[in-house]
């Protein structure tokens, strides 16, 4: 593939304008911002920063990583999302991380992306979760997208994620949000410059955004699934 | 190993400690469900040390019921280069109970500790497991731990239930991203509790909503193995406050008694 050919790729998918329904999840935030946790710019990019060091790199990295070196091989693909799901503690984080990642999966399935059908039916029949880090790992590497761009897709895809639900939740206005995204670029530069952790020794460790996703699920008022 | 007699009640049928275990006469606590053995663990060592590589492995039979603790906080003291680990292997047979309840490591300036905790449960067998850390200066300053790495793997009959790894380097706040406000972690898993799962956690959140100095949260856990609790706390007393309060509602919701907290 050419350059240009691969860029155009990963910028379709990118793009918030995807249909992968990204825009339901604040990952802790708002639950946060309720408790009176996260009020301000400064606070949601010490939030987003946080979520990107202390979860994505260690942890949902390892995983996408992982599942796209599985190179389609689906019964590899579900070792790798059981052993996901047992490190996702609160339960909102894990219903958002299948709910995202099966939104994407039903969209890859309408694109007939090699593999999207059959791992939607392990998902649906045989007790595959497909969660959102190995969905993406999976089904970028059969789109043509590498390794390092597909981790790179999916620490963007979460900081849209993040500002997005910020600026949803009025706690910030879209120049602050770019602003964040630009923060977080060194952030992301930085761990992907560091090989990926193989998933035996994938780790998270974000507390407070846990404490608050366990919270919000008593909590009526919300717009978004954590 | 801790072993149902026939008359129901649990005895040590087996142990071996060399330094610095200790382990001390099994008691019977009031307000325990019936047979139900509390085990001090101690350690004449005054705490954990550079290099140190301690190990526990811990089977409670069929049937039997155990509370195992420790006397006091495990101080974890300052390092060069290091680091002191301690594995623990926790297995309850099948209708069996264990409470691993452990007080916190607390981690002195410089230090530098990895825990790892693998608990295996048979059919029917229920658990609850706390592990727990606390940052502290013993000259009042800021100064902070190295690294803290845990692990808990909890596995039912060879099926992965949960796995929590956490893995915190030269961090710059007591507990990383939870702000200077909070020193302590704990979290607790609350494992195979028959019967009313959403209850059980309704309660248990109720219990923790009235802990002060504390941000607490409880979730289910997948696979309807139970629930865990995560605990950012000020200090000791809100870690021990959170967690006595979410083991005492889960044995309420599991036996119909509260327990009577273990001396210390």
């Amino acid at each position: 593939m050419r350059d240009d050919a691969a860029l155009l790729v990963a910028l379709q998918h990118a793009d918030s304008f995807f249909p992968g329904g990204g825009t339901a999840f604040s990952w802790g935030l708002e639950p946060l911002h309720g408790d009176g946790r996260v009020a301000d710019a400064a606070a949601v990019e010490r939030f987003l920063g946080t979520q990107i060091e202390r979860r994505w790199a260690s942890c949902d990295r390892p995983f996408l990583v992982a599942a796209h070196r599985a190179a389609g091989d689906l019964g590899r693909i579900a070792e790798i999302d059981r052993v996901y799901m047992a490190m996702v503690l609160p339960r909102e984080l894990r219903e958002g991380a299948v709910r995202a990642g099966g939104a994407l999966l039903e969209i890859h399935r309408r694109l007939a992306t090699a593999g999207a059908a059959d791992y939607r039916a392990l998902v649906r029949d045989a007790g595959a979760s497909g969660a959102l880090p190995v969905v993406q790992g999976f089904v970028w590497r059969a789109c043509g997208i590498e390794e390092a761009a597909a981790a790179a897709l999916s620490a963007h895809a979460l900081s849209v994620g993040v500002v997005g639900a910020a600026i949803r939740l009025g706690i910030i206005g879209h120049v602050a949000a770019q602003a964040i995204i630009m923060a977080m670029r060194p952030l992301i530069a930085a761990q992907l410059a560091e090989p990926a952790l193989d998933i035996r020794e994938a780790h998270s460790f974000a507390p407070a955004a846990d404490i608050a996703a366990m919270r919000h699920e008593t909590q009526t008022a919300r717009l978004f699934a954590n | 190993m801790a072993t149902r007699a026939p008359d129901g009640r649990t005895y040590l049928s087996r142990q071996y400690a060399s330094y610095p275990y200790h382990i001390c006469r099994p008691q019977i606590v009031e307000g325990d469900p019936a047979g139900m053995m509390t085990l001090y663990l101690q350690s004449c060592a005054g705490g954990m040390f550079e290099h140190d590589r301690l190990a526990e492995s811990v089977r409670v039979d069929a049937r039997a019921a155990m509370h195992l603790t420790t006397q006091a906080s495990t101080i974890v003291h300052s390092m060069t280069e290091g680091t002191a680990s301690q594995t623990v292997e926790l297995s309850v047979g099948s209708g069996g109970c264990l409470e691993y309840l452990p007080d916190p490591f607390i981690l002195f300036p410089a230090a530098r500790f990895e825990n790892r905790i693998r608990l295996l449960l048979e059919p029917d067998a229920t658990a609850i497991v706390g592990e727990a850390f606390l940052s502290h200066d013993p000259r009042g300053g800021k100064a902070l731990y190295r690294g803290y790495a845990s692990e808990v793997r909890v596995e039912r009959d060879g099926e992965l239930l949960l796995l929590d790894r956490m893995a915190i380097e030269d961090p710059s706040e007591p507990v990383p991203g939870a702000g200077e406000r909070y020193r302590a972690h704990g979290s607790l898993f609350i494992l195979g509790m028959p019967g009313a799962e959403a209850e059980i956690l309704g309660a248990v959140r109720t219990a923790l909503a009235g802990v002060a100095g504390g941000y607490v949260g409880a979730s289910a856990l997948p696979r309807a193995a139970g629930f865990s609790v995560r605990i950012l706390a000020e200090d000791a007393w809100a870690l021990r406050q959170a967690t006595l309060a979410a083991w005492s509602c889960a044995r309420l919701a599991a036996t119909g008694r509260s327990p009577h907290p273990r001396r210390k």
